[in-house]
C-alpha cells in the first residue's frame, strides 16, 4: 500500500535534504529556516526562498542518509 | 677547596674552567656526546661536589644569587620548588635550605656534576635527594638535553637551565584534571612512550593516586589506553580505545577501588543480594527454574513467563538462572515448529547482546547459495590454538609470491606464484559481541574499493598460515607480536585445479587460497599510515555480521566472497560466541534440569547520567582553522560510515559518540519524577514501516534494511550515526509526543523514550546560529565550495565543536513541525548524557 506523502512533510524532507547535506552559508540557512517556521508547504514559501532552495540543491551533496551512497572520492 | 661549579653554562663556564683547572670537586670540560644519552647517570656518585642553585647564570636571579652567595662557601644550597619548577628555580633563595631538611610538601632541587658523562656535559638533577636525571650537552651543537631516569622528559634547550626545567617539570607530579576526576585526587607525571601494542605511543604518562602508581595512560594519535602496574590493558567503551584522557585515568581509578565517594566519607555498601524478590515477573521465572511452578515444564507456561521478563529483569538473575533459561528457550527453539519456535528464537535474541550469533535457530541476512562450500575443513577446535600465525624472517622465506599466475590453457590464472592466504580475525567483547575485521582495497591493487579479510600472495617458503600472518602485519601495521594470541580455529580451501604452483614440500599442486579463521582478545588498531597499507588498504574496520552481511547486499565483497560466500566459507569456521556470563548451551535438543538451593538475583543498580565531556573546540580563530584542519583530516575515518563525516569527527573529539545510560521503565519514571530531566521522544521509521514510499530509493533517518526498532536500538547500544535536519544535523527528539509518533512507523519499538538532563549543556537554536552566522560571515560565500571552510556553517557541528550536548529549537508553529507552541524539540549531540528506556 503506498502512502501518499502529507504536504508538510514534503516540504520538510526537502529542506531536510538541502540544509542536512550541502555546505549552506548560515546566512542562506536563516533566511531559509526562518521561512519555513512561518510557512509549512512549498507553496506557502515566499518566491524567493523557493529559488534560493532551487539554487542551492545544484550544490554538491556533502552528507549522505546512506553511508553506501557515499562516492569514493571526496575532494 | 671546593668551588661553587653548580649550574654554569656557555661563556660563565669557560670562565670558571679557566679560573679553576679540573680537580677531584669538579667534572667540566668538553666530550662526549650525545649518542652516550641512552646511558642514563647514576644517582648520587661518591663525589665530593658543590651544589649551587639552579639558575642561569646571566639571569638577574643569577646575579642577586651570586652576591648573596659566596662562592667559596662550600656549603650546600637548595631552592625549593613550588609550583611552576621554572619560576621558583629563578627565585632568590635567601631562605634556601639544605637538602636534608626540605620544607614539608615543597621539593628541593639540587644539581650536581654527573659522573656518567664525559667530564662537563652531564649534570646530575635531584629532587629532595633523589636522583632523577642528568640534562646533558651535545658538545658539538651546543644543546642541551634532558633525560629522566624513570620520567619522559624531551626537548632541546639553548640553555642548561632550561634543560633543568624541563626535566624537573617533568618529574614533579601534575594534578590530572578532566569530568569524572573531581575529588580522585590523582597526579601523573611523563613516562617514557610504550611501544609495541599499537605501535608507537605518542606519549604515556604514569598515573599516581597519593604518590603511588596505579598505571599508566598511553595515547596512541587516536585515543587512549589504560594499562594497569601488571600490564593488564583496560579497554573503552565498546572495547575500544578511551576518548580522553581523563576517562582512561578514571578506569585505573575505578580498578583500584578509587572513586569519589571512597575518598570521602562515605563508605560504598555492598550490593544488596535478594533471596527473595519483589518482583512478581522474575519471582514467576525462579518458580519454574526451581520447579516449583506446577506448570512450569510446559512451553507454553515457558514461553508465557520468560516473555514477560524485560532484559534488565533477565540481567538481575544468576549465571545458572540465565543459563536455564537459554537452555529452555533454545530446546523450545530446536524442538519446536511455528510460533512457538518463532517466539523462543525471539526471546534468546531478547537475553543475548546484540550481535550474538543465534546458535540453533541462526538469522542470515544473506540467501546462501546451495553447495558453495569448497573443500572446507571441520571446526574441530571451537577454543583454537595457539602459535600458529607466526612471521617466518625475510631470509627465510625465499622468492616473492608477487605475481599472476597461467592457467595450463595459457591465460591468466589468479595472483600469487605459490597460491595465497588470507586470515579472518574476530574479536569478542565482554558482552560477547563478535566483530570481524575487514579491509577495503586500496587504490594501488585491483578491485579498489572492494572489501575483504586480509591477505595477499604466499612467498615461496611460508606456510599458508605464514602467508596469512606475514600479509596481515604488512597491510595493516601491525606488530608481529599482535598475533601472538590469536587462536586458530580453521581453515578453507579455495582450489584452481586448472593451475599448478609449486608446493613448499616439493613438485606442482594446484593453486589454492587458504582462509583461516581466528580469534584475537582485542580489537588491534590498523594502522593505514605506513606506504604498504597505504598502496594496498584503504579502510580497515571491525564489522559485524550484519554488517559484513551489508556489504554483500551492497555488492561490495570482493567477488570471491559474494553472495554469501564469506558467511558460508570463513564465518562458519568460528564457533558461536557465548552470552556473557552464560554457558553456551552445547546440546539444545537436551532440556536443562531444574536448579535446586535458594534462587539468587541482583539489586538493580542506582543509576544517574553520564557527565558532559565537551569543550570549545572554537574559542578563536586559531583554534577554529585548527579544528577545520583537523576535522578535514579525521572525517574520511567516518567516511561511507555516517550520514556526516564531519560531525562524526567533531563528536568523537568531544567524546559525544559513547553510548547513553539505558533504564528500566520503572526507573525511567523514578528519574522523570526528579524533575531533573526533560522527557522526549524520537521517532523513527524502518524497512516496511511506509518509508519507501515516502522517500523513494532512501531509508529517511534510516536504512531500508532496519527496522525501527534496530534503529532506536542502535541510538542505545551501537556505533553513532547522527542524521541530517533543518536547524542542524543530529538525532531529533520531540518534547510533544505526539509530534514524535508523526515520525513513527506503527511497528513496536519505533517511539524512543529519552530523558534529557536539564544540566547538560544546552543551547538555543536562536543563540548558536547567530554565532554561526557570525562566524560563517568571516568566510566569504564565495568560498562555499570550499568543504573545510564550511565545517562550521551547520549548527549541528557548530555546536558540537562548541561542546554543547544538545541544540533547543522553539517554534510557535502547529505541530506539523518538529517542534510545537511550548513544546521545544531537540537536537541531541551529545548522546551519552541521555537516559534511554530500554527495548519494549
Amino acid at each position: 500500500m503506498t502512502t501518499a506523502i502529507p504536504q508538510h512533510l514534503d516540504l520538510e524532507q526537502r529542506l531536510t535534504e538541502l540544509l542536512g547535506t550541502r555546505d549552506v552559508h548560515p546566512d542562506d540557512r536563516a533566511a531559509i529556516q526562518d521561512a519555513y517556521m512561518l510557512a509549512p508547504t512549498w507553496e506557502q514559501l515566499p518566491q524567493a526562498i523557493r529559488d534560493k532552495v532551487e539554487e542551492l540543491e545544484k550544490l554538491p551533496r556533502q552528507s549522505w542518509d546512506d553511508p553506501f551512497d557515499v562516492p569514493d572520492q571526496l575532494d | 677547596m671546593a668551588k661553587a661549579r653548580g649550574k654554569l653554562s656557555g661563556k660563565a663556564l669557560a670562565d670558571f674552567n679557566a679560573k679553576h683547572p679540573r680537580g677531584s670537586g669538579g667534572k667540566f670540560g668538553t666530550g662526549g656526546g650525545a649518542a652516550a644519552a641512552l646511558n642514563l647517570p647514576t644517582p648520587a656518585p661518591a663525589v665530593p661536589h658543590v651544589n649551587a642553585p639552579s639558575v642561569h647564570p646571566k639571569s638577574r636571579a643569577a646575579q642577586r644569587l651570586a652576591a648573596a652567595t659566596p662562592a667559596s662557601s662550600g656549603t650546600t644550597t637548595a631552592v625549593p620548588v613550588t609550583g611552576r619548577a621554572r619560576s621558583a628555580l629563578k627565585t632568590p633563595t635567601p631562605q634556601a635550605k639544605p637538602v636534608a631538611q626540605p620544607s614539608p610538601g615543597k621539593p628541593v632541587v639540587t644539581t650536581r656534576p654527573s659522573t656518567a658523562w664525559p667530564a662537563g656535559t652531564g649534570t646530575a638533577v635531584d629532587i629532595n635527594g633523589a636522583n632523577v636525571g642528568a640534562v646533558v650537552l651535545d658538545p658539538k651543537t651546543g644543546i642541551w638535553m634532558p633525560f629522566g631516569n624513570r620520567v619522559h622528559a624531551k626537548g632541546q634547550f639553548k640553555t642548561e637551565q632550561e634543560a633543568i626545567d624541563a626535566l624537573v617539570a617533568a618529574a614533579t607530579p601534575r594534578k590530572v584534571t578532566g569530568p569524572g576526576l573531581s575529588g580522585l585526587n590523582l597526579t601523573e607525571v611523563s613516562v617514557p612512550p610504550q611501544s609495541g601494542t599499537f605501535g608507537n605511543a605518542k606519549f604515556s604518562h604514569e598515573i599516581q593516586s597519593s604518590g603511588t602508581p596505579i598505571g599508566t595512560v598511553h595515547y596512541w594519535g587516536y585515543g587512549y589506553t589504560a594499562e594497569t602496574p601488571s600490564g593488564q590493558l583496560i579497554s573503552g567503551p565498546n572495547g575500544h580505545t578511551f576518548r580522553t584522557k581523563s576517562q582512561a585515568a578514571q578506569a585505573l581509578a575505578a580498578q583500584h577501588g578509587i572513586t569519589p565517594a571512597a575518598k570521602t566519607q562515605k563508605a560504598p555498601a555492598p550490593p544488596p543480594v535478594l533471596t527473595v524478590s519483589t518482583d512478581p515477573e522474575i519471582n514467576a521465572a525462579l518458580d519454574i527454574l526451581y520447579g516449583k511452578d506446577a506448570k512450569g515444564h510446559t512451553i507454553a507456561r515457558q514461553l508465557e513467563v520468560y516473555g514477560g521478563l524485560r532484559r534488565s529483569q533477565y540481567d538481575q538473575l544468576g549465571p545458572a538462572e540465565k543459563s536455564t533459561v537459554l537452555g529452555d528457550l533454545s530446546f523450545i527453539a530446536s524442538t519446536s515448529k511455528g510460533p512457538n519456535a518463532t517466539k523462543a528464537s525471539k526471546l534468546v535474541d531478547r537475553f543475548t547482546p546484540p550481535g550474538t550469533p543465534h546458535g540453533q535457530v541462526p538469522k542470515q541476512a544473506i540467501h546462501i547459495p546451495p553447495n558453495v562450500a569448497v573443500n572446507q575443513s571441520h571446526v574441530t577446535d571451537p577454543a583454537g590454538t595457539l602459535g600458529l600465525l607466526s612471521v617466518k624472517p625475510k631470509s627465510q622465506r625465499g622468492k616473492s609470491g608477487d605475481g599472476w599466475t597461467s592457467t595450463s590453457s595459457g591465460g591468466r590464472g589468479p595472483w600469487g606464484q605459490y597460491g595465497a592466504a588470507g586470515l579472518m580475525l574476530r574479536h569478542v567483547d565482554a558482552n560477547g559481541e563478535e566483530r570481524f575485521l575487514m579491509v577495503e582495497r586500496g587504490p594501488g591493487i585491483s578491485d579498489p574499493g572492494m572489501w575483504q579479510f586480509p591477505g595477499g600472495a604466499k612467498e615461496e617458503k611460508e606456510t599458508f598460515h605464514e602467508g596469512a600472518a606475514r600479509e596481515v602485519v604488512e597491510e595493516l601495521g601491525f606488530q608481529e607480536s599482535d598475533l601472538d594470541t590469536a587462536r586458530v580455529h580453521g581453515t578453507h580451501t579455495k582450489e584452481v585445479p586448472s593451475v599448478t604452483v609449486p608446493s613448499l614440500q616439493g613438485g606442482k599442486v594446484p593453486w589454492a587460497y587458504v582462509s583461516i579463521a581466528a580469534t584475537v582478545d582485542r580489537q588491534l588498531m590498523p594502522d593505514l599510515s605506513t606506504p604498504h597499507a597505504q598502496q594496498e588498504t584503504s579502510d580497515a574496520k571491525w564489522m559485524t555480521r550484519a554488517e559484513i552481511d551489508k556489504l554483500d547486499t551492497k555488492g561490495k565483497l570482493l567477488k570471491p566472497l559474494a553472495g554469501g560466500q564469506l558467511q558460508q566459507n570463513i564465518l562458519t569456521l568460528f564457533p558461536s560466541a557465548p552470552a556473557q556470563g552464560v554457558t553456551a548451551r552445547t546440546n539444545p535438543l537436551k532440556r536443562p534440569s531444574r536448579l535446586r538451593g535458594t534462587p539468587t538475583i541482583s539489586a538493580p543498580k542506582a543509576v544517574t547520567h553520564k557527565p558532559s565531556t565537551g569543550r570549545n573546540l572554537v574559542s578563536d580563530t586559531a583554534s577554529r582553522d585548527k579544528l577545520r584542519q583537523d576535522v578535514k583530516q579525521a572525517r574520511s575515518k567516518y567516511s561511507g560510515k555516517v550520514a556526516d563525516d564531519r560531525l562524526a569527527a567533531i563528536g568523537a573529539m568531544q567524546g559525544f559518540d559513547d553510548v547513553p545510560t539505558v533504564v528500566t521503565k520503572s526507573e525511567f519514571d523514578r528519574l522523570l519524577a526528579s524533575g531533573d530531566y526533560i522527557e522526549a521522544w524520537r521517532g523513527v521509521r524502518g524497512a516496511g514501516g511506509g518509508v519507501n514510499q515516502w522517500r523513494p530509493g532512501r531509508g529517511g533517518a534510516v536504512t531500508n534494511s532496519k527496522t525501527a526498532h534496530d534503529v532506536n536500538e542502535e541510538f542505545r547500544s551501537g556505533p553513532a550515526y547522527y542524521g541530517n535536519g533543518i536547524f542542524g544535523n543530529g538525532y531529533y527528539f520531540a518534547t510533544d509526543k505526539s509530534v514524535a509518533a508523526g515520525y513513527a512507523d506503527s511497528s513496536k519499538g519505533s517511539l524512543l523514550r529519552v530523558l534529557i538532563p536539564k544540566k547538560a549543556n544546552i543551547v538555543a537554536h536562536s543563540a548558536i546560529r547567530s554565532e554561526a552566522q557570525a562566524s560563517g560571515s568571516q568566510r566569504s560565500k564565495a568560498k562555499g565550495n570550499s568543504h573545510e571552510t564550511a565545517t562550521l556553517w551547520d549548527e549541528g557541528r557548530f555546536a558540537a565543536a562548541k561542546g554543547h550536548d544538545a541544540i533547543e529549537i522553539k517554534s510557535n508553529m502547529s505541530s506539523s513541525h518538529v517542534a510545537s507552541s511550548g513544546k521545544p524539540a531537540f537536537n541531541i549531540l551529545n548522546r551519552s548524557v541521555l537516559i534511554v528506556e530500554e527495548a519494549p
